[in-house]
């Protein structure tokens, strides 16, 4: 069945530069607010920023199972629960508390109803290690990595999910899906959610009407951290090519599950581990294990790439590469063709 | 696995459910309720969709777009927004992103915008929105309202007003002066309403803890800073109280992206913050303990030799002689019979003598160049007009001295950092070309704040980084927009009201000297135009501060004095009654406490300390509250009217100005304002012409004002409306007088604003207010560099020496034995408790906007949340996301843990401004926070330090404060009502 995935003509990509990250979750309000405000999609993000280490959204998606074992074939996984793993869309109570006696013993207080056990930025900032000597976190935004071996596709017996030729966006047909959900399981990054009002899967959509005009998914347009570039992995000029492909510092997330995704990181620097006597060693606070653990082999080229670079600068020589991350102008961060979409 | 959901909700049902989606998104059903146009959604059928994926572009359209912004929001950025309107709805909102690079080779602004202007809309039609006039009918916070019609409710308030101004005088009416505040004609008429009515304008820099009395103390003013893109020039950035990331979003990109161009990003902060953990250099500080660091460093640059010399020379006090017997510096009263108080003096080497300071206001000129090079470093003897030798020293030579405690291994046992840490640090700083230091409002809440941020500044001036292209001190500062100023004092439109109020408030005979002084070089243009701002303040305004108020009126004087006792050599009541006496305290009301209370660009009882005090004794003697607000707020809870304000997106307005990025932000009305709400505008236009009406009737006399001026209630609305010119519908056309008057916004207008939503400022405007810019070459191209007035034109810095200020022979100084930049140790506010109470400005809210708005609370906990580093968190024996107790001398709170590996251990840290209706029995924090005054900020009569607008007043500081912390019975959450799963089970999901 995995066999069967044709190739786009062209594939559009997403790379994220996670030193730039701000944790400010702007990314999954411009999303949230454009696509998923209907009750049964409340809580789903199909745009989410996790801190890292931690459970994510939804909690333990990691272990979770879904994407491809070594021999191409679909491993089991499992549909996340919505009290504690994704987390509900809590309600609230600002009727009661603003409009009703509040000089009474039992006041109600705001709050969500019911008893949250989780949600999508539960663990915000938690983080991990000892403070002051090793303690540390980053922010990790993610969302459907429009893979070329999706394993959501694989898994539709409906055959409701396919990759758009032009552009290699990968779509749930809201039409054909009937809501079996195997293509929740089979995702491993969980980046497929169930709307349980209309009981059929959706996703992020890559902001396919965004793209056919030309302009940038809400989430990277919206970006203030201005760390998300956009563009086709097939253009030398682009971009994405130059991240990916030229200097290799964006490499994807989690290769080890088998999808080959289209959206890419550029791995976290961060300030030195300290010694038991606070004093700085030459190592970084977030283990290196811990970023082959998420990002596989190809963070340690990529981390020395982008140290080198940055090395440069600081010692008054150019850098290409650091030009291209700085951003200095920003609309250059996307290069998309405006297509003239078949006029409906 | 997993839940299903029994829904039958139908594919049509979708389908109608999308149209819906921006009005009621994710439950934010409205509280009282909304105008019946609002409810319909246009229906969609699927029959009009060609293929699916249809159903989504169709979600992705619109049937308007206006330019608009969040203009009351008291947040230090300002951003662009297109706001897209679908069936009378904005449906949602995205960066307009047109902003251009300053100059080549510096990353532009783009797309500016943070998490919360992108949801807006969920604030503007969310359940706390108010769009009825509500009168209260039970007691204060009870809950109970009951619609009335807006003529009810202003006839009612104009009554009452006359009533208490009659019995009390007009300076009872009170008001706090923001924060929320825009530069618009919204908040001209909310300042103007009160300006003529003669109530009370009390200044809240300081008392919400923002004030930043460090940088008055050297420069001479508090609001410093360029545009954000500056940062990118520097080579060593040090983000020292401060999180831009969090705070700052929009403009945090500029710190990352300097590190990639090369520069040394250093951020000292006792919480790995989410700006620390992109950092080279983190700095895990003792809280509290930044004036020692800094002092190692400026101790270190010294010992280098990489003190910039001549800089020092021209632009510091550090040449400046000081008499060794008195330790005052030494003046012309001195050594001359003639001699003058304000005549300091330099060693002239060649001359061997001593030489008047070039630039102090004794010298001939205001001018600071210097045609030779006095010793920074040396000691002589001078000969007194008596006949009388005395030893004198430089400022710079006691600097030395004073310095030399602050090795790397003493200040090492003070901060908790290693000596080698504190080395890179400084040597990284000591061998910068352009060190930069960002200290935000953030960074002035300490009782000692202040000495921290000299510590600071001390450091940048001896590096000569003051007023230098990329480097110096970022501590935000505004452009100014002389417009706003003018226009809520002007009793007629266009020239004839400017002349009429300039006459009002300056005698030909003023004017004519105030040319001369200019013209002979005595006095800068600016300190002119601030002495007739001073004037005004002293001889016109019934300005005073926050502060001040709740010291007399609260019922904290006890506490605050026993508070403070240990930690200066007289009492915090000694202070007050000599400030009182000297008339460096305003004083104001003159007759007992404030009786009418106007809020709704602020949220008092929110962010007060020790509200329980305020409720119980402020609270009890104000005869009117009226909340003019776009939605409900804890002290609007407590108040008598609530008036509904036009939302955000609904009524014509102007971002306030600041620098960082140097552009106006208009925010257009996309659409009309929801249910009967008003902009504040109108109901302004609407009270002043009820009082003007029931005055006349009632023959009322004039009322005094607060003694300076008297005020006619019976012209009240004639001065208002500009004698007739503005009428209630005429926002826009009074946003363009604004404009117009503004010397920043030269060439803009409202009708072409609407189209561009910005326009880059074409000036610094004035150096009055806020605005302290001085850059007059800055005429809107390149990177808004600040200070040069002095760097370059080499005038005079506005302080009590005419150059930046390290040492102060203020009495009260030395007593405190604070004349240099000193580390005194944080005292234990609130008792002798294990936790250090520390906060942040929120990455989730601006202040209490947005902090009860779901679609938020949901990427948080729902509620408020108090962070402990888990190790403590496990001692204490409490589950992360469990109730916990916070209590010191002062109360007892509930509220929830949250685990986080960021906070120093023995910190208990916060984001703030959660409603106190979030919490359990309606108890925040800030029934634990004293905040503390610090004395020395009463004081006066020393140039740089008096009390003034925005630069100079006592503050409250909170974050001093200790709090004991222990696990509790999650059953005896106060006032919890247990909740079944079934509650669960009654939610949409």
């Amino acid at each position: 069945m995995t066999d069967k995935i044709p190739t786009p003509k062209r594939q559009v990509a997403m790379v994220l530069d996670l030193n730039k990250c701000l944790g400010c979750h702007t990314c999954s309000v411009a999303c949230k607010k454009l696509w998923n405000t209907d009750d049964g999609t409340d809580y789903s993000y199909w745009n989410n920023v996790e801190t890292a280490p931690g459970k994510g959204f939804p909690a333990g998606w990691q272990e979770m199972g879904g994407g491809f074992d070594e021999d191409g074939q679909l491993k089991p996984g499992r549909i996340p629960d919505l009290e504690t793993e994704y987390g509900r869309a809590w309600s609230f109570n600002h009727k009661n508390v603003l409009a009703t006696d509040q000089t009474s013993k039992k006041k109600e207080w705001l709050r969500p109803k019911g008893d949250p056990k989780w949600g999508h930025n539960w663990d915000e900032d938690h983080g991990a290690g000892q403070y002051p000597q090793e303690n540390h976190y980053f922010y990790l935004p993610r969302l459907c990595n429009h893979c070329e071996r999706p394993g959501c596709l694989a898994a539709c017996p409906r055959k409701a999910i396919y990759k758009r030729e032009e552009d290699g966006i990968v779509l749930v047909d809201q039409d054909r899906c009937r809501g079996y959900r195997f293509c929740v399981e089979a995702c491993p990054y969980k980046k497929v959610y169930f709307d349980y009002d209309r009981q059929v899967s959706s996703k992020c959509i890559f902001c396919m009407p965004r793209i056919e005009e030309g302009t940038a998914p809400a989430c990277a347009r919206q970006c203030p951290g201005r760390l998300r570039f956009v563009g086709y992995r097939d253009d030398k000029d682009g971009p994405i090519h130059k991240l990916v492909d030229q200097y290799k510092v964006a490499i994807p997330l989690h290769p080890d599950y088998g999808t080959s995704p289209n959206v890419f990181y550029v791995p976290p620097m961060s300030p030195p581990k300290l010694d038991n006597k606070v004093r700085p060693t030459g190592k970084m606070r977030i283990p290196m294990s811990y970023l082959e653990s998420l990002f596989g082999d190809a963070v340690h080229g990529a981390m020395e790439a982008l140290l080198a670079e940055r090395a440069k600068r600081k010692q008054g020589q150019p850098s290409e590469l650091m030009k291209l991350l700085i951003a200095y102008d920003w609309n250059k961060s996307f290069k998309l063709d405006e297509k003239n979409r078949e006029a409906s | 696995m997993g839940a299903t959901s029994k829904s039958t909700l139908t594919r049509r049902r979708f389908m109608q459910a999308s149209g819906a989606t921006a009005l009621f998104a994710a439950g934010s059903v409205p509280l009282l309720h909304f105008s019946k146009a609002m409810a319909q959604p246009q229906k969609r059928a699927t029959e009009k969709l060609k293929n699916w994926e249809d159903l989504y572009r169709q979600r992705w359209t619109w049937d308007s777009v206006a330019k608009g912004s969040h203009g009351w929001a008291n947040c230090r950025s300002a951003c662009e927004w297109d706001l897209y309107v679908k069936n009378g709805v904005v449906v949602r909102e995205e960066q307009t992103a047109t902003y251009a690079q300053s100059e080549e080779g510096v990353p532009d602004f783009n797309p500016r915008g943070c998490q919360k202007g992108a949801c807006y809309t969920e604030v503007m039609y969310g359940p706390s929105r108010l769009t009825l006039p509500m009168k209260r009918v039970g007691p204060r916070g009870s809950g109970k309202w009951e619609k009335v019609s807006w003529e009810q409710a202003i006839n009612e308030i104009a009554e009452k007003m006359i009533d208490v101004a009659s019995e009390h005088g007009a300076d009872t009416i009170y008001q706090d002066l923001g924060p929320n505040f825009e530069n618009g004609p919204t908040t001209v008429g909310r300042f103007k309403f009160l300006f003529m009515t003669g109530g009370t304008f009390a200044d809240n820099w300081a008392e919400i803890g923002d004030l930043n009395h460090g940088s008055s103390l050297t420069l001479g003013f508090a609001h410093t800073g360029g545009s954000s893109d500056e940062w990118f020039l520097s080579d060593y950035l040090c983000v020292w109280m401060m999180n831009p990331a969090v705070t700052q979003i929009a403009d945090a990109h500029y710190l990352y992206e300097a590190k990639y161009d090369g520069a040394e990003l250093c951020v000292i902060d006792p919480q790995y913050s989410a700006t620390a953990i992109h950092a080279d250099q983190w700095l895990p500080i003792e809280t509290g303990t930044d004036a020692a660091l800094g002092l190692a460093v400026a101790r270190h640059i010294i010992e280098s030799g990489n003190v910039d010399e001549a800089y020092v020379r021209e632009q510091t006090d550090l040449p400046l002689l000081v008499r060794l017997d008195t330790g005052r510096f030494l003046r012309g009263e001195d050594v001359e019979e003639d001699g003058g108080e304000s005549t300091l003096y330099v060693w002239h080497p060649e001359k061997n003598a001593i030489e008047i300071a070039p630039g102090c206001h004794g010298a001939e000129t205001y001018l600071l160049t210097l045609d030779f090079e006095p010793p920074i470093d040396d000691r002589f003897e001078v000969q007194l007009k008596d006949g009388q030798t005395v030893k004198v020293a430089t400022v710079g030579s006691i600097l030395k001295e004073h310095l030399d405690p602050y090795t790397f291994e003493a200040v090492s046992r003070v901060t908790g950092l290693s000596v080698e840490m504190i080395e890179e640090f400084a040597e990284g700083f000591a061998n910068a070309e352009r060190p930069m230091i960002l200290s935000s409002w953030g960074s002035n809440r300490y009782l000692h704040s202040d000495l921290m941020n000299r510590s600071k500044l001390l450091c940048l001036l001896l590096k000569g980084a003051i007023g230098k292209k990329g480097a110096g001190y970022q501590a935000t500062g505004w452009v100014g927009l002389d417009g706003f100023g003018s226009e809520l004092q002007v009793e007629y439109s266009g020239a004839r009201g400017k002349i009429a109020m300039l006459m009002g408030l300056m005698t030909p005979g003023d004017i004519w000297d105030m040319t001369v002084d200019i013209l002979s070089k005595k006095k800068t243009q600016e300190q002119a135009t601030r002495e007739g701002e001073i004037k005004y303040e002293e001889e016109v305004l019934c300005g005073t501060n926050v502060t001040s108020i709740n010291y007399h009126h609260q019922g904290i004087k006890k506490e605050l004095n026993k508070e403070l006792s240990p930690h200066f050599p007289r009492s915090l009541e000694d202070y007050f009654l000599e400030a009182e006496e000297k008339g460096w305290d305003p004083a104001l009301p003159r007759h007992g406490s404030p009786k009418i209370f106007f809020t709704g660009g602020s949220n008092l009882l929110r962010r007060s300390n020790l509200p329980q005090r305020m409720l119980e004794n402020m609270w009890s003697k104000m005869e009117l509250i009226v909340d003019i607000n776009v939605k409900q707020s804890f002290t609007g809870m407590h108040s008598d009217y609530l008036l509904p304000a036009a939302g955000w997106y609904e009524k014509s307005g102007i971002k306030y100005a600041m620098s960082y990025v140097p552009y106006l932000h208009y925010c257009d009305a996309a659409v009309p304002p929801l249910g009967q709400s008003k902009d504040e505008y109108e109901i302004h236009w609407l009270l002043s012409e009820a009082i003007q009406r029931i005055a006349i009737e009632r023959d009322t006399p004039e009322f005094d004002g607060c003694g300076k001026r008297p005020t006619d209630w019976k012209t009240l609305h004639t001065r208002y409306s500009n004698h007739g010119d503005l009428g209630p519908k005429d926002a826009e056309k009074l946003c363009d007088q604004i404009i117009e008057a503004s010397k920043a916004a030269e060439g803009m207008s409202v009708a072409t604003l609407k189209e561009t939503g910005i326009a880059k400022y074409t000036a610094t405007g004035d150096n009055v207010g806020p605005v302290h810019l001085y850059n007059p070459d800055w005429k809107g191209d390149g990177v808004l560099t600040t200070l040069t007035q002095f760097t370059t034109h080499k005038d005079r810095w506005p302080t009590y020496s005419g150059r930046l200020t390290t040492y102060i022979d203020h009495p009260w100084f030395m007593e405190a034995q604070e004349t240099f930049a000193t580390h005194k140790p944080s005292p234990k506010a609130g008792g002798d408790y294990p936790f250090r109470m520390v906060s942040c400005h929120s990455r989730w809210s601006i202040h209490s906007s947005w902090r009860d708005t779901p679609m938020l609370l949901r990427f948080q906990r729902g509620e408020p949340v108090m962070y402990l580093n888990p190790s403590d968190a496990e001692k204490l024996d409490i589950v992360d996301g469990d109730y916990a107790e916070f209590f010191n001398d002062y109360s007892t709170i509930q509220m929830r843990v949250k685990y986080s590996t960021m906070v120093r251990p023995g910190v208990s840290f916060y984001f703030h401004a959660w409603e106190p209706h979030q919490f359990p029995d309606h108890k925040s924090y800030k029934w634990l926070i004293p905040g503390l005054i610090k004395p020395l900020h009463l004081a006066g009569g020393y140039g740089q330090i008096n009390h003034h607008v925005n630069i100079y007043q006592p503050g409250t500081a909170v974050q001093d404060t200790r709090c004991g912390i222990r696990a509790i019975d999650q059953s005896k959450v106060v006032g919890n009502q247990h909740e079944t799963t079934q509650s669960n089970s009654e939610q949409r999901v």
